[in-house]
């Protein structure tokens, strides 16, 4: 998970890099203020999403707990 | 303490799984305003520049308001109550609870009436580009036109034409005379709707959300994918997000980003009050939330935020691609996927996730008004979907009958919008002021993975309502006045009447190079100072009294405009009175008895005062 979480930031930093770096080369297309701002506001939306996903996708079910196994032998037919 | 029967626990409905609560909350919220509205509000509005008030707004605005819906929600559903009136009856036993009940449930049922006729007319365009009937319609303007700039306004020209037939833009009634195909695709959009909603919250609701949902998001992908590898295409992402840091100076900015998130967030007009209030009492309202919230940000900034505007822009020039919701989507688009390859396939791909996201956020208008019907008057469900059918068709018919310039659907929407305002403000006073913030947070953390901070409850009290108020007032004053003077016959008649005259006067002096200073003085001159004095046309020249016949023709058409979005307002009025009325009625009998039943047998309030 980390290694994973470990190349997800690079891929990202070095996405950032080339399209800041084609932004400087480029007059007319995006530029850094606004290469800056779409990063910024798709990572906080992406990071929001993300967290709140795995948070949810992370949650032990209620019905894992609260369900005593089928095959207890509660001895009350023996009576 | 009353000695009537338990309430049956198990009679009611719940969601079945937390993953589907927030598909169908995230499929209420996300419909035609994020893929649509968004876009064209960041462009206008200082490009990247807006998504500084707009991430403010969603802290301040947007997340708190959604927390208070979700515990209000929940702790109605603890008193039996789905429905707006039952809901806010239950949490304060006064008679403003009622009214801001009724209007609660008001708001989602006229949306509904318009809302149908945009998903009709996104299921028509899906077809029509999955027959390839587009691509006939763009083939016959490629033969003709040779240079890209001709070829692009041809194609626009042709779109905006296909769209006005579609609508029925051009005169009142023509949608029902000539529009079969229109009556046939709304009709289809009703039983899609109605089959849904009568499986209920778990097989119906949530079942559909749950495949309609990632479905849709995959298809935006995909399309998003397609953009990304456009050639160029950093041009169009430069103009969309570009900022345009001045503009943070203008106060309209602010309006709109904090429009923009109350609007998308579908927040403050019962949708989420209805969903929340089936869930269990110790089911997690905070992450719960925030996650629905989060889906609809995500489907709003990231997907469209990068496919709309920046392909708009690279095709067909940053005219087309700064339009308005119905101009960006109905005429733009379609242009688009002429130029772009796999048009055809693309075309179909995004007017289908439309219909979908349309689709899931329509079911979300519904389910209130059935829950109230079944609720307050112990109705069985295909009775109360037979009733609200029957009132959501008759309000569809006359959005379809008043269709030029969407007349009706605009004016609708316009109430609409006001009282979604209302609404919300008053839901966090009564969350802030009289359930108490620090009670309500307390509450809200109840069952909670996520613990809402305690400074919550005092930007709950104090900051988000009084942002509210803002934008209440700030948005009236921008707006109102004009919507009344719309409503006025004779105003809006003269004004027509002068508009003509005045244009023509204009056209006769053009080529005499007055500037425009000088221009407009003639025109006061040759019309009289006052503008909302009728034009005496026995003292005009005899080559303006040429015009009197338009002049007249356009009066009368403005006044019969008047009229009918004064008979707009008139009838939400007279239904939001009718519904005051029944929810009168159903609090002071079977509402009010469930909630002291309910109340008796230990539900409801769970944490003190």
């Amino acid at each position: 998970m980390g290694g994973l979480r470990r190349r997800m930031g690079d891929f990202a930093v070095n996405g950032l890099l080339a399209m800041l770096a084609q932004a400087a080369a480029d007059d007319v297309g995006l530029t850094v203020g606004g290469t800056v701002v779409m990063t910024c506001s798709i990572v906080l939306v992406l990071g929001l999403t993300i967290f709140c996903m795995t948070r949810i996708l992370r949650e032990k079910r209620p019905t894992e707990h609260h369900h005593a196994p089928l095959d207890i032998d509660t001895h009350d037919r023996e009576a | 303490m009353s000695t009537s029967p338990q309430p049956d626990l198990a009679a009611k409905e719940k969601w079945g799984s937390k993953i589907g609560v927030i598909l169908a909350v995230a499929g209420s919220a996300v419909g035609l305003g994020n893929f649509l509205r968004f876009p064209g509000q960041a462009v206008n509005n200082g490009g990247g520049a807006f998504m500084i008030p707009y991430i403010i707004s969603f802290v301040l605005l947007g997340i708190p308001i959604a927390w208070c819906e979700w515990t209000m929600g929940r702790l109605g559903g603890r008193f039996g109550q789905n429905s707006a009136p039952g809901i806010m009856f239950a949490l304060w036993r006064r008679w403003p609870a009622k009214g801001l009940g009724a209007m609660t449930l008001l708001i989602p049922v006229v949306i509904y009436m318009y809302y149908v006729l945009l998903e009709a007319w996104c299921l028509d365009y899906c077809i029509e580009f999955a027959k390839g009937g587009f691509a006939e319609m763009f083939a016959k303007i490629t033969t003709a036109s040779s240079d890209h700039t001709a070829e692009v306004q041809a194609v626009v020209e042709a779109t905006d034409a296909h769209w006005e037939t579609t609508s029925g833009g051009s005169e009142h009634g023509i949608l029902l005379r000539e529009g079969g195909r229109t009556i046939w695709l709304v009709s289809i959009c009703f039983l899609v709707n109605f089959y849904i909603i009568y499986h209920g919250v778990t097989r119906g609701i949530e079942v559909f959300c749950k495949w309609a949902m990632p479905l849709l998001v995959l298809c935006a992908v995909i399309i998003l994918i397609r953009v990304l590898t456009l050639p160029n295409i950093s041009s169009g992402l430069g103009f969309m997000w570009n900022p345009q840091w001045e503009q943070l100076k203008n106060p309209q900015v602010w309006l709109a980003a904090a429009g923009q998130i109350f609007f998308s967030l579908s927040v403050g007009f019962g949708l989420i009050l209805c969903y929340s209030s089936y869930l269990r009492s110790n089911d997690d309202v905070v992450l719960t939330s925030l996650s629905a919230s989060s889906a609809n940000e995500f489907c709003e900034v990231i997907l469209a935020g990068l496919i709309v505007v920046p392909t708009a822009f690279l095709f067909l020039g940053a005219e087309n691609a700064t339009k308005g919701l119905f101009g960006l989507g109905f005429v733009t688009i379609p242009a688009i996927m002429h130029f772009m390859p796999l048009g055809n396939f693309f075309g179909a791909m995004w007017f289908g996730l439309l219909f979908l996201a349309a689709v899931t956020s329509s079911l979300s208008m519904l389910q209130p008004a059935i829950a109230f019907l079944e609720d307050a008057f112990a109705l069985r469900r295909w009775v109360s979907i037979a009733i609200l059918g029957i009132i959501t068709a008759g309000g569809a018919t006359l959005t379809m009958y008043f269709s030029k310039n969407t007349l009706a659907l605009d004016h609708t929407d316009f109430w609409c919008n006001l009282m979604m305002i209302i609404a919300a403000t008053f839901q966090v006073l009564i969350f802030g002021w009289v359930i108490g913030a620090a009670r309500g947070v307390k509450e809200m953390n109840r069952g909670a993975d996520l613990h809402v901070p305690r400074f919550v409850a005092f930007v709950i009290r104090f900051i988000t309502p009084t942002f509210l108020i803002v934008i209440l007032v700030m948005w009236g004053y921008h707006n109102l006045p004009d919507y009344i003077r719309g409503m006025n016959p004779t105003r809006q008649g003269i004004a027509a009447e002068r508009a003509v005259y005045a244009q023509a006067i204009e056209k006769n002096f053009t080529d005499t190079g007055l500037d425009a200073e000088v221009l407009a003085s003639k025109v006061e001159e040759l019309l009289g100072p006052e503008e909302d004095q009728p034009v005496n046309v026995a003292e005009l020249p005899a080559w303006l009294q040429q015009h009197q016949e338009t002049a007249e023709e356009d009066r009368r058409a403005a006044a019969a405009d008047a009229n009918i979005a004064r008979f707009v307002f008139m009838g939400i009025i007279g239904f939001y009175i009718m519904l005051v009325i029944l929810s009168d009625i159903a609090c002071r009998n079977r509402i009010g008895r469930m909630i002291n039943q309910w109340e008796d047998s230990g539900a409801g309030w769970e944490t003190s005062p």
